[in-house]
């Protein structure tokens, strides 16, 4: 196992030093995280990090491949436009959490704040416990998971995608809708569920109703037939 | 952005030097100035007040405080105590009467600034960093219950220290706000509140809040009622703490578009606009730490 301690030393200087270890089999561990911001940023390798605390904002952006482990909380913006690989937080993460992802996998074991998997395009973003307002605000693909409740606007403007909730929903977005649940969505749900060990049995699914694909009014003219 | 820090204890503690340690953390959200509000324990026969002489260095500044000694001699008050700081002066005032007549000693129209008046109140802020402020007077030594502050960058209005946080309706005693987001209703409710003849010593929005609040409040409203209300008639993103010497509390805007986490233990109440600030003051430890929901408003009472 890899030793970095992170107090006393520049964020990016922490951030070239796991770039450098981009191909090791070990495990990193952070000490001393103290919620700063912008830890393991921009990584290309296959490392398995684990941060030994709370981060701030950005944890495990623009990642392309490693495993991320935050044993605390994580601010806004976790795994923001990740590409591929793995963030896992432990315990509560902030607004907008997945922001952006292009792929890869994000977990949050505790609540997630609002608007998170905002403009995700693809991958999947699991929150254990609730998720705040306006979750999968305009995503654009993707796979969203909530095993809690859903707070106001689930979905809102969202354009394609899918979310899946097994708590309550306080209210749908514009131009989201509910939609069955399929076997093949069941399936891949109950995978999802047993790598990260948690459970659930109901799921509702909740899709884009892509009435604002189109400009429903036309000015001066009929509507093209 | 902007950052705000408070801190609520049941006893009395170094909250001074708490708070700064937790606006060197979030020094990275404003630099362009730094300020304290801090509630130590109470005087009974004099105000505590800090002013800011502004523009002027050397003699200028001996002259302006002379002219306040007089001023404030001509009612009947006794300086007792007075520290400076730059450009900046905390005076202990002995004085049985109202708040007003202190205030209205100070020559407001040529270059002094009000920070605050209290029984138990003192903001202080400077236009630079926390660790600039943790050179001035002893303020950081005293210890209190409770306290507020901020780091600012500034977005609209000046940069100086007038339109520094944390802020005080002038002349209203021991209330104190610090603000990050934008007000934009803000001149309709200006103008509202002109009418009614409150005065505006600065084009911030924040100083808004202030005298706000201070209306109310003045009308013997609880402070819970009053943020309330202010979150009914406030248009905008804001997540603002407002301190009295006897209450603390925050308001959320309905979106939550400004950050604030919260830290509920059996004797500290903290919070701040990122953990790194909750990290500073207890170091190491994992903490609970919950982001209260947008529209949320919390007030803790002694």
């Amino acid at each position: 196992m890899v030793e970095i301690d992170a107090s006393g030393m520049d964020t990016a200087d922490i951030n070239l030093k796991l770039h450098d270890l981009s191909s090791t089999q070990e495990s990193i561990i952070i000490r001393h995280p103290e919620a700063r911001h912008n830890f393991a940023v921009g990584l290309d390798g296959s490392q398995h990090i684990i941060i030994d605390g709370s981060v701030g904002y950005f944890c495990g952006g623009l990642c392309d491949g490693p495993t991320i482990e935050v044993k605390g909380n994580a601010a806004w913006g976790m795994a923001d436009n990740l590409m591929s690989g793995t963030v896992v937080v432990r315990q509560n993460a902030g607004s907008v959490a997945g922001i952006g992802m292009r792929g890869g996998t994000g977990v949050v074991y505790g609540n997630a704040g609002s608007r998170s998997g905002q403009a995700m395009k693809k991958g999947t973003l699991l929150i254990a416990g609730d998720a705040g307002f306006m979750t999968g605000y305009f995503m654009i693909g993707g796979r969203i998971v909530i095993l809690g409740g859903a707070a106001e606007g689930l979905g809102e403007c969202m354009i394609r995608g899918e979310i899946f909730v097994a708590g309550p929903i306080a209210s749908l977005g514009q131009d989201a809708i509910e939609t069955e649940i399929s076997d093949r969505d069941r399936q891949w749900l109950s995978g999802l569920l047993d790598r990260w060990q948690l459970g659930a049995t109901t799921f509702r699914k909740v899709v884009s109703a892509e009435g604002l694909h189109h400009y429903e009014t036309y000015e001066g003219k009929e509507r093209p037939k | 952005m902007c950052g705000v820090a408070g801190i609520w204890r049941k006893a009395p503690a170094e909250v001074g030097q708490e708070l700064l340690t937790m606006l060197e953390a979030l020094q990275h959200r404003g630099p362009d100035s730094t300020g304290i509000a801090l509630f130590s324990s109470p005087e009974t026969h004099c105000w505590k007040t800090w002013l800011h002489l502004k523009g002027e260095s050397g003699n200028g500044f001996d002259e302006k405080l002379a002219g306040l000694k007089t001023a404030l001699a001509e009612i009947g008050g006794n300086i007792r105590s007075s520290d400076r700081f730059e450009n900046c002066i905390r005076l202990q005032v002995e004085y049985d009467g109202r708040p007003e007549d202190v205030t209205g000693s100070f020559d407001v129209e040529n270059g002094m600034d009000l920070f605050s008046i209290g029984r138990s109140l003192e903001i202080i802020k400077w236009v630079g960093t926390a660790r600039k402020l943790a050179n001035s007077p002893r303020t950081w030594e005293r210890t209190g219950t409770h306290g507020i502050g901020h780091v600012r960058l500034a977005t609209e209005s000046h940069v100086e220290v007038s339109h520094a946080h944390p802020f005080s309706a002038h002349g209203y005693p021991d209330l104190a706000i610090v603000h990050n987001g934008q007000i934009t209703n803000y001149y309709k409710l200006r103008r509202r509140l002109e009418a009614k003849g409150f005065r505006f010593f600065t084009d911030n929005d924040s100083e808004l809040i202030a005298v706000y609040l201070s209306e109310r409040l003045g009308d013997g409203e609880a402070l819970n009622d009053v943020l309330h209300q202010a979150q009914a008639d406030f248009d905008g993103t804001y997540t603002f703490l407002a301190a009295t010497e006897e209450s603390l509390g925050f308001a959320r805007d309905p979106l939550g578009a400004k950050p604030l986490l919260l830290l509920e233990c059996e004797d500290l109440v903290a919070m701040a606009t990122e953990e790194i600030a909750l990290q500073g003051i207890l170091e190491g430890e994992t903490l609970n730490t919950i982001e209260p929901l947008p529209g949320t408003v919390r007030v803790w009472s002694k």
